[in-house]
């Protein structure tokens, strides 16, 4: 019932934000913000419902997953909805600039409701099953849980590099690198301790091998060759890099393909779903 | 010596490295692909095109690292306010090259086995050494699926038992010196007499219990990685805040 609310809540943000993009007119986000945090919330009330409900933090699934990945990305989007705040009646660039927020801020939203709707779907079971032996561990928090709010953070980046591709404003466009080096920065510290690290050592307790180039494993090691890709292309190609913007969408997409294609298309060790 | 300066420069140069990084993305994506690092690596050919960049890859490292610790040392980087963020892709450097280490140690000395395993038997580990099951229980949820299997097993040497029992579950391995013993899985009775099936388990009573999988691993290349996973987190961190600073203050 929580997810379901959040779902509905989301889509009416995506119409409002629609609307929003296409009038261009000076607007205030707070509606967004209180909304994103409703969503946020939401889906947190649900994670921890499950969570209580199994006796374990509730990401031994899809559906769970897909949850708790949404609630971040909702947390986040309620910061950058902050960042827009009450634009002032501007000309010109100061326009370009708050556009460039609010596509970002769209993007995002497109990506938190796609991931709901699948949530939603058929596709995914979502029924509240206890974890299998291979689960039960404090190492569900560390690993899972600090992935995906990397994840989020690359959410972010990839929306910030969306629109630095895409807009012909320098100001958008340096504004956006911005946003998007500062989350793909913070994403990438999440993500490499909690996918790479804390995936290695509970690894070596469960199956007594830290490495097996299991699918899921060797998809998270391009995800972060990827982002270690953009990291290096932006200390040699500066802030203009439409290459390294490039790098930070294919480093999105590689998570992605981490996540939902390894489920759908390869099994492994980590057949959990 | 104008060509051993512009090797030292090749060798250090970050364009190189971005260069390395990408060819191994690609690489990595290719075995995603494949399924398996065979595809790479059980060829002649796949070999050098993994090896000669991957040795490559540990050179420019190597020699940009020290390059820049060097650097910024004579110039009192670290030391100035705030100078030990700087450190902070220096240990990320490390780190890796310690992960590539343990990777090698792993792959040249480890060392492991399997027993499926019925209560009351026993699987040599090592010379006189020997691990016996002594009980193998499973729980269940009421949709059937197994909620936990536990393992009592004993250590013995010679056939007498000096150590345990200790019981065995997932995600909490026992060690024995250097060796570690996992609760793989299990077998169910019926899968079991089905394997057993040959000449050589003529009247072999069948089967009515589970068995139990066992690992025992002995892995030198584990204790690198776990320090190299250390530096790596404290390495990320001090880059992170340093550049959000950075980043802050334009």
């Amino acid at each position: 019932m929580f997810a379901s609310t959040a779902f509905v809540i989301l889509i009416v943000l995506t119409v409002t934000q629609i609307v929003k993009l296409f009038r261009r007119s000076p607007q205030s986000y707070e509606v967004e913000q209180v909304f994103f945090m409703m969503s946020a919330l939401l889906l947190l009330a649900d994670f921890g419902y499950r969570s209580y409900t199994i006796g374990y933090p509730a990401v031994t699934n899809t559906y769970e997953s897909l949850v708790f990945f949404t609630a971040v990305i909702c947390v986040l989007q309620y910061w950058i909805a902050r960042r827009v705040g009450t634009p002032k009646a501007q000309e010109g660039e100061e326009r370009d600039w708050i556009h460039g927020h609010r596509l970002i801020l769209f993007v995002g939203t497109i990506i938190g409701f796609l991931l709901l709707a699948l949530a939603s779907s058929p596709l995914v079971p979502s029924s509240v099953r206890p974890p299998v032996p291979a689960l039960q561990s404090y190492w569900l928090i560390f690993h899972v849980l600090l992935s995906f709010i990397g994840e989020a953070f690359f959410v972010v980046g990839f929306a910030a590099a969306l629109v630095f591709l895409i807009s012909g404003s320098e100001r958008v466009q340096l504004e956006a690198d911005r946003i998007a080096y500062t989350s793909i920065l913070i994403g990438y510290f999440l993500f490499t301790v909690g996918a790479l690290v804390f995936g290695m050592i509970w690894a070596e307790q469960a199956w007594g091998n830290y490495w097996s180039w299991d699918p899921k494993e060797t998809w998270a090691l391009v995800t972060w060759l990827a982002y270690t890709l953009y990291l290096h292309l932006r200390i040699i190609r500066g802030k203009k890099g439409k290459l390294t913007a490039a790098v930070a969408i294919a480093g999105f997409l590689c998570a992605m393909f981490t996540f939902f294609g390894v489920n759908y298309l390869a099994g492994g060790l980590h057949s959990y779903a | 010596m104008k060509i051993l300066r512009a090797l030292y420069v090749f060798l250090k140069s970050v364009k190189l490295a971005v260069f390395l990084i990408g060819y191994l993305f690609l690489l990595a994506i290719a075995a995603g692909v494949s399924g398996s690092i065979n595809l790479v690596s059980s060829s002649t050919w796949g070999r050098l095109l993994l090896l000669i960049p991957l040795s490559l890859f540990i050179i420019n490292l190597t020699v940009c690292s020290v390059n820049r610790i060097v650097k910024l040392s004579l110039a009192g980087a670290y030391v100035r306010r705030r100078g030990f963020l700087r450190a902070g892709p220096d240990l990320i450097h490390a780190a890796v090259l310690l992960f590539i280490l343990g990777g090698l140690l792993s792959l040249y000395g480890r060392v492991e086995g399997l027993a499926v395993l019925l209560p009351g038997e026993e699987a040599v580990i090592q010379g006189e050494y020997s691990l016996r099951l002594i009980d193998f229980t499973i729980s269940r949820y009421p949709d059937g699926r197994a909620r936990e299997y536990v393992s009592e097993v004993q250590l013995l040497r010679g056939g007498s038992p000096i150590d345990g029992p200790h019981d065995l579950k997932v995600n909490r391995p026992l060690g024995f010196g250097r060796l570690k013993i996992y609760q793989i899985g299990y077998e169910e009775a019926d899968a079991l007499n089905d394997q057993r099936q040959g000449s050589e388990n003529e009247g072999r009573k069948p089967c009515s219990v589970n068995a139990s999988v066992l690992q025992a691993v002995y892995d030198p290349g584990f204790v690198p990685i776990l320090w190299a996973g250390l530096l790596l987190t404290l390495g990320l961190g001090l880059l992170m805040v340093d550049k959000l600073i950075s980043l802050k203050r334009e």
